[in-house]
């Protein structure tokens, strides 16, 4: 009796194959925009000079730019991660009607024309209603002048920071876990409670990055802020208006070094940021 | 699960303070070099200019004499003329309206906009390149060569380009040039900022905003040779302050005040009369 034929025992060998062209298709692809960047920020260090940095620095307005600029994009910030904060949490983990049609609104400051978000603010506070008017009303009732005044730079900020944020923290929320905040209630918690000592140490990673995404999206704004606070300088000028001007009457050095004094401070402000997520990193 | 209410109240905290901080930094004067003028008899609320940018450092000097001579505060909203307008239009808001060039107001003459218009200097079509001429451009024919980039601002948004397309259409070269254009850019200052920047050999645009470009020189040619815009100053009709503002685009006017100014910044000032020390209204 003969043995039943064996197969051959498998002699696949896996042969050590070479990570690099993964790794240098990646690196090639990846690297390439962050090499358009960087050459971006070389054409615009080429064109100016340090005596026109100088200039633009030593300029009353500039300053008054480069601290308007700092506030205004802070506290737009911030107002973001607080209404982003419980509006995210809700479309993330509450289902109700009208949920599709809010999560569509919340985006449509991200698709609307920048000029376009400004004569909507403007159109807003001016509307006449009967002869009454949002402005005219926080005027008279309150001395607080809106238009071409400092709050409507946060405002203008905010309508688009928000949104940002909103996106970002929904996101956040949808990958954490809600089961844990169940066990929670089921230990006694209220939905309250669950939120504040089950979710939200967990979203801290996602707020910082939503306020980092915010406030950089507030420096680079600029058409609402055009068309709603106007360039009043010493009072509503701030960077990204400030370069305009400067290409208006043709300072096209002037604008370059003010572009690259928001670069420095942006990349500043990113550094602290980054570091503050380091610290609070579980 | 102590850092999320830290974070939360740190930001609360910086937000309330830099709410003051900006609320009492609107509250301080507007110029610092300026006094207080409220406590000297002159009128605390400061005329308004929506000005076409192109004008800015012109009106921003004219503006500081008249403050030193009158104590009365100018402020000023730059923008883009089309942009400007929609904002009186909207807010209702300004004394006064400087676009670009005339057409803007005869724009919001017919919208009831603005109710009085005063001209104070002229500007003329001109060719753009850089210092020297590199490319030798000195006649339309030069415009047509394949080796020339011209840019010039859309007619149908820019009054600059309008008046080229009106100038060269009769003699049938418009449709050359239009042809031969590299690209169309929507104001007069961004076709200048395409030479400046290099994006461009050439610019069609007015003599008086290449004051501001100490590397660009005006090239004239003779098919431009009568075709003039007039910068213009409109006195808004919702103007809060209508007799003010009327003393100012006066003060503008004339040619020992305004006018000069705009003669010694490279402008055509026109024809004014002398200023008579009128007093504030």
């Amino acid at each position: 009796m003969s043995n039943p034929p064996q197969s051959e025992p498998s002699t696949r060998t896996f042969r050590h194959r070479s990570d690099f062209p993964f790794l240098a298709a990646m690196w090639g692809l990846g690297g390439s925009y962050v090499l358009l960047v960087l050459l971006l920020i070389i054409a615009d260090a080429v064109r100016t000079s340090p005596r026109h940095l100088g200039e633009a620095l030593l300029k009353p307005e500039i300053q008054a730019a480069v601290l308007l600029t700092l506030k205004t994009c802070t506290l737009s910030a911030i107002l973001s991660l607080w209404v982003a904060l419980p509006l995210a949490y809700l479309l993330s983990r509450q289902h109700f009607p009208g949920r599709f049609l809010i999560d569509i609104l919340v985006d449509i400051p991200l698709v609307l024309p920048p000029l376009v978000l400004g004569l909507s603010l403007l159109m807003l506070f001016h509307l006449s209603l009967d002869g009454w008017k949002l402005e005219s009303w926080l005027r008279a009732s309150f001395e607080f002048p809106v238009t071409y005044h400092v709050p409507s730079i946060v405002l203008a900020q905010f309508v688009v920071t928000a949104s940002f944020a909103i996106r970002t923290l929904r996101v956040t929320f949808d990958r954490i876990d809600p089961r844990a905040e169940d066990v929670a209630r089921t230990l006694g918690c209220s939905r309250g409670q669950a939120f504040f000592r089950v979710c939200l140490p967990q979203a801290v990673p996602g707020m910082l990055t939503a306020f980092t995404i915010a406030w950089a999206r507030a420096l680079g704004e600029f058409g609402p802020i055009l068309v709603f606070s106007g360039t009043t300088p010493f009072r509503t000028e701030v960077l990204s208006t400030a370069i305009y001007l400067e290409l208006g009457i043709g300072h096209l050095e002037s604008a370059i070094a003010i572009s690259l004094l928001m670069i420095a401070l942006a990349v500043l402000v990113l550094v602290i940021l980054r570091c503050l997520g380091d610290w609070t990193a579980p | 699960m102590i850092r999320p209410f830290l974070l939360l109240l740190a930001s609360l905290i910086v937000a309330a303070g830099l709410m003051v901080s900006l609320f009492f930094s609107s509250r301080l004067k507007s110029s610092p070099s300026l006094p207080d003028l409220s406590r000297q008899g002159h009128p605390s609320t400061p005329l308004t200019v929506f000005c076409a940018a192109s004008n800015r450092e012109v009106m921003q000097t004219i503006a500081r004499d008249y403050e030193r001579e009158y104590g009365v505060r100018i402020e000023f909203q730059f923008g883009p003329s089309q942009t400007l307008l929609t904002s009186i239009e909207v807010s209702g808001e300004g004394d006064l309206y400087l676009p670009a060039d005339e057409s803007y107001l005869q724009l919001a003459a017919t919208k009831k906009i603005v109710t009085k218009r005063i001209s104070l200097a002229r500007m003329h079509v001109v060719l753009g390149v850089p210092k020297g001429n590199p490319k030798g451009i000195h006649q339309f024919a030069d415009l047509l060569r394949p080796d020339v980039r011209v840019v010039q601002a859309n007619p149908d948004v820019a009054a600059v380009g309008k008046l080229t397309r009106e100038t060269l259409t009769p003699s049938g070269k418009w449709t050359d040039l239009h042809d031969r254009t590299t690209a169309f850019v929507s104001t007069v200052t961004e076709a200048a900022n395409s030479v400046q920047a290099g994006a461009a050999d050439v610019s069609l645009v007015y003599d008086a905003v290449l004051t501001t470009y100490p590397d660009l020189e005006v090239c004239e040619i003779e098919e431009f040779r009568e075709t003039f815009a007039e910068i213009q100053i409109g006195i808004v009709s919702q103007s809060a302050q209508p007799a003010l503002a009327r003393h100012f685009a006066k003060y503008l006017s004339a040619s020992d005040r305004g006018l000069e100014r705009y003669r010694e910044l490279g402008f055509r000032p026109v024809q004014g009369a002398i200023w008579g020390g009128e007093p504030l209204p």
